[in-house]
């Protein structure tokens, strides 16, 4: 069996456990719980394992997403999970700046481990006074345009707008890998 | 572009980060929310206006009357405002009061460095200890020439100096990195900033290696001290908290990806089965 494992990661509230349950196509296996700290304040269930959802596309071939907890005390997790995926998501809400600050410590946390490829998905972009997309690249600590991922626009309850995301991640992830089986080819 | 948020969210020395990164233009005004029960560590304005320029502090007031240059010149008895409006038509539009002033040699640069530490070096890192308040960028803001001496400061630079004064840090508590976090440099080599002698001996240590807990130990410092040092660092672009990493892991097998390359052909498939459910 031949399985992708992407994980989707973000600040609690970005719309994770959203986006994988709108394109999975088993029931999403989640842990939510009720909160019962600040994530409270946000919504009243939060995820305190991970969510799994699948979409199995052949007889033989599947794409496993993982959805991280948002709170940093599950960070364990997010090494548990991390550590095996091919690639990985950034769910940021651009309504949210006081949520860019976890957004940058969830970033740092995975790139010091991992240097799969990834991209940055902007939720709730409609949303008055949310902010711009490059303001947004440098509150998360990406100033210069050269040297940043891609970064996409996401409508969580839209199951065209999340299987996008996944495709520009799958692009993305490509492309890596061609430029590594370049970079090897190179040296023989 | 309009900005807006609180300082309970998106802290003073944050806002400044993203604006020189960004290198915006356009003027940050911040409105403080007093706290009835509590005295103010000095007398605050109504409104604090700060105008960045390419990413740099060029100019700072507290009203938009667009006299507060010549309100400093005239407290020093150096140039007289009616003076001053004799000479300003004398010079292009668009260039700032200062060098326009100094161009015509009523004032010379040693007046310059004293009039922009006065309106900018010494009044905004004060503004740091401020607790709450409402803030508000805005990029469409045009700069005020009268207000400017023609010298700019690095807001990671005034960002050093306000959270060095800062007294009370129970607002930025829930911002510090985690004392069981360790702390990445950022940037390669020396951190382009004037650091003081123990953010030095705290930079020394920010390998990766040791967590801010152990470089308290190490550099014989209190663990919020060593904390408060961390953020100071973040927060000026030079390092990065890399949370849950109290010790480097020794066992390399452990740090390995348990993961396979995919092959082309399942890329393909799965691609464009996705793009069928694009619609």
């Amino acid at each position: 069996m031949e399985i992708m494992r992407i994980v989707v990661t973000g600040p609690v509230g970005a719309g994770k456990s959203t986006f994988i349950r709108t394109i999975s196509e088993i029931e999403v296996v989640d842990t939510d719980r009720k909160a019962t700290d600040e994530t409270a304040d946000l919504k009243a269930q939060t995820t305190v394992a991970m969510d799994f959802g699948r979409l199995q596309f052949g007889p033989n071939v599947a794409l496993h997403l993982y959805g991280t907890p948002g709170q940093e005390r599950f960070d364990f997790m997010w090494d548990i999970l991390i550590r095996k995926a091919h690639a990985f998501i950034l769910l940021v809400g651009s309504h949210r700046p006081q949520d860019f600050r976890a957004a940058r410590r969830i970033l740092a946390f995975m790139r010091y481990r991992t240097k799969i490829p990834m991209l940055i998905a902007l939720s709730h972009s409609d949303i008055p006074n949310s902010w711009a997309e490059e303001d947004i690249a440098i509150a998360l600590g990406y100033p210069s345009p050269h040297n940043r991922p891609p970064i996409v626009r996401v409508n969580a309850l839209d199951q065209s707008s999340v299987a996008s995301t996944i495709v520009a991640l799958i692009e993305t992830y490509a492309q890596e890998q061609a430029k590594q089986l370049n970079s090897i080819g190179g040296k023989l | 572009m309009k900005i807006t948020g609180y300082l309970s969210e998106f802290s003073m020395a944050e806002i400044f980060r993203f604006l020189e990164q960004g290198h915006k233009t356009g003027c940050l005004s911040i409105k403080p929310v007093e706290d009835p029960n509590e005295i103010p560590a000095f007398p605050l304005a109504d409104e604090y206006y700060i105008f960045f320029n390419h990413g740099n502090i060029a100019a700072a007031t507290t009203t938009l009357d667009h006299q507060g240059l010549q309100r400093l010149l005239e407290k020093r008895g150096w140039l007289r405002s009616t003076t001053v409006k004799k000479i300003l038509p004398l010079c292009p539009v668009n260039i700032s009061m200062g060098l326009c002033l100094k161009s015509q040699g009523a004032i010379d640069a040693e007046h310059l460095q004293l009039l922009f530490k006065q309106q900018v070096l010494s009044p905004i890192p004060q503004l740091f200890s401020i607790k709450e308040g409402l803030f508000k960028f805005d990029d469409q803001h045009p700069l005020p020439h009268w207000e400017m001496t023609g010298l700019s400061a690095s807001p990671m630079e005034i960002t050093l100096a306000g959270l060095r004064l800062l007294r009370d840090w129970v607002p930025l508590m829930d911002k510090l990195p985690l004392s069981t976090s360790t702390i990445v440099s950022t940037v390669q080599g020396k951190p382009p900033y004037h650091l003081n002698a123990v953010e030095w001996q705290v930079w020394e240590h920010i390998n990766g290696d040791l967590s801010i807990a152990n470089i308290a130990k190490v550099t014989n410092l209190p663990v919020l001290e060593a904390q408060k040092i961390c953020f100071r660092l973040m927060v000026i672009g030079v390092a990065e908290e890399v949370a849950g990493i109290s010790e480097p892991s020794t066992n390399k097998t452990e740090q390995e990806p348990e993961k396979t390359e995919l092959s082309q052909s399942f890329l393909d498939g799965l691609l464009n089965f996705l793009k069928s459910k694009k619609g």
